[in-house]
């Protein structure tokens, strides 16, 4: 009964927000899009147990972003994705070259990674603000705003969104044969490095897609939290993969209205409340139903194991 | 007592010499064995993991790999199957192909615990992943495919469990989901690394049964194994390990007391209690 009464006060928000203001059709279908293409990539990031990573991929955007503008003054916003993609992969390398000496430490390279990446990131950003360089696009990129995407970005975005998902969907199969189990991948002759090097740029290419939306600082959130909150149902993966964007997409949705409806609330973590609470709700319901309970099958004629 | 690697020389390379001193000399021989390793040497992080490891194995046999912790074991079988990037020295052929060739002939078992067990993926899904050196990557799953995989889940009595999740299973259900996906590959050799840990009695028996199995059809399988006394049971040979080769050949005169003593540098002859 409650769930129908939310999904009406959902619903009865965003025809408001439609009403009021008919220019939203392009933001919210934007949000939606980068919603599903967080939700569905980080679906393989947290099973690769590379949740962190997503973070540190949106704080090393800002140096890139925030050195274009301090050099070049505002743009379009489409002139920051190449510097802020770049910037990204940049901070990637460097952990990997970190995480060769530290093998067994790579949390604390993360930490460093990203947080001399947003220090960098937050000095440029000052430093234009003090070369008198006017409010941008650039602003909205720190945490997000909904409002300010145009018909074009919406296009743009979707273009890319396609891309991501059908490059890591048609290498579905090896990919996730390398993220379960790497070993018996490599014997058996696929190139995990390389699957895992592709799902890197590929959710690099979503971060700096997923900016004007959500924001550097955020990002992340969209890309664990509805994975995470899939990945409690415990469904077979396509399943899982659906429920995940399905999660992000309504999240996402929720977040951009909320910001538009209400003077004062910036979208990134509009998003992200909205996706904490449906990650809450299905953790206290797969909690409840006892879903999340593992009890080892018994077999006819099999005593159950010694350990594990 | 005496410590690891200072023993006599002498009786691991004399083993060696006497086991497999009829080694064909010459490559692409009729009677190649299925794996044969010369000299291999392995350094990682400046530190000689393994020295000098020479040994075949050949159809119908089932070789035990026994030794301490840090004997190099599980490094033994990365170096052989093209795990290790660097510091690897000496000549390792499948039938007398790198393993680069031959790796569709290869099944690696590899330990339980290497992999996140609450992915979310099912028991039948596991098992296919078993055909897919089979194919080209892009192509999904033949109906051929399936029925080997639906044999493979027979054969280790998981028939009933194939579409639960993997996150469902017991510690022995899971090894049982490991050797099914090894079988449905249809390998001439197994390598299994430590398949017994953390399982049930009756897993561990159905272990030893396939590879018996698999050794009566003419296969081979190279298992790493901790336990001294199911190896000597069941394995036709074995290959004592530390660091060098300590002992090579038949179970029962390659496990003496002396060997294992000099193995694991400790001498069980002064503990009655810890007699193997």
């Amino acid at each position: 009964m409650s769930a129908w009464a939310g999904a009406g006060a959902f619903l009865g928000v965003g025809w408001g927000v439609f009403r009021d203001y008919p220019f939203t059709l392009w933001s919210s279908l934007t949000a939606v899009l980068v919603g599903v293409l967080c939700a569905y990539l980080g679906v393989y990031l947290v099973l690769r147990r590379w949740s962190l990573l997503g973070d540190v991929l949106g704080h090393a955007a800002l140096p890139g972003i925030a050195a274009l503008w301090w050099g070049a003054g505002a743009l379009a916003w489409w002139w920051y994705l190449p510097a802020a993609w770049v910037s990204a992969l940049a901070a990637v390398v460097v952990l990997a070259w970190m995480s060769r000496r530290a093998k067994d430490r790579a949390d604390a390279s993360m930490a460093i990674v990203l947080a001399g990446s947003f220090g960098l990131g937050a000095v440029l950003w000052s430093r234009g603000q003090r070369a008198g360089h006017g409010p941008s696009a650039v602003q909205d990129m720190l945490f997000g705003n909904a409002a300010a995407v145009t018909e074009a970005q919406a296009w743009g975005t979707l273009g890319m969104v396609m891309v991501c998902i059908a490059a890591v969907a048609l290498c579905h199969r090896p990919l996730a044969l390398a993220l379960f189990d790497p070993s018996y991948a490599r014997v058996i002759g696929l190139p995990v490095q390389r699957l895992e090097g592709l799902l890197l740029l590929v959710v690099a290419l979503a971060v700096v897609v997923s900016l004007p939306m959500v924001g550097v600082v955020l990002v992340a959130a969209m890309l664990v939290l509805p994975a995470q909150a899939a990945l409690l149902l415990r469904w077979r993966w396509r399943a899982t993969l659906v429920a995940s964007v399905a999660l992000g997409a309504l999240a996402a949705l929720a977040g951009a209205w909320a910001s538009i409806r209400w003077a004062g609330v910036a979208t990134g973590p509009a998003m992200v409340i909205a996706a904490s609470v449906l990650f809450a709700g299905l953790w206290w319901w797969t909690g409840r139903t006892s879903r999340g309970g593992s009890s080892p099958v018994p077999v006819q004629g099999q005593e159950p194991s010694h350990v594990g | 007592m005496r410590p690891a690697g200072q023993g006599d020389r002498g009786r691991g390379s004399e083993a060696t010499s006497s086991a497999e001193g009829v080694a064909p000399s010459s490559e692409g021989d009729v009677s190649a064995p299925l794996l044969s390793v010369r000299g291999l040497s392995v350094v990682l992080g400046g530190r000689v993991v393994l020295e000098e490891v020479t040994f075949q194995l050949r159809a119908g046999d089932l070789m035990g790999v026994v030794g301490p912790n840090g004997a190099g074991k599980t490094t033994l079988l990365q170096a052989l199957l093209g795990l290790l990037d660097t510091g690897v020295e000496g000549d390792v052929r499948f039938g007398g192909q790198p393993f680069s060739v031959a790796r569709r002939r290869v099944a690696f078992v590899p330990q339980r615990s290497a992999v996140d067990w609450d992915f979310p993926v099912t028991v039948r899904d596991v098992v296919l992943q078993g055909r897919v050196v089979h194919r080209p990557w892009w192509r999904s799953a033949s109906r051929e495919d399936g029925a080997v995989v639906d044999q493979a889940l027979a054969d280790v009595g998981m028939s009933s469990l194939a579409s639960r999740m993997i996150s469902d299973l017991s510690g022995g259900q899971q090894q049982r989901v490991f050797l099914a996906r090894a079988l449905a590959q249809r390998p001439e050799i197994f390598v299994l690394d430590e398949p017994m840990t953390g399982v049930d009695a009756a897993t561990e028996g159905l272990v030893w049964q396939i590879l018996e199995a698999h050794r009566a059809a003419g296969g081979a399988s190279l298992v790493v194994h901790h336990g001294v006394e199911a190896v000597r049971r069941h394995a036709s040979r074995v290959l004592l390990l530390n660091r060098r080769v300590r002992g090579l050949g038949a179970p029962r005169p390659t496990l003496t007391l002396e060997a294992l003593a000099e193995t694991y540098g400790v001498d069980w002859r002064d503990h009655a209690a810890g007699t193997p």
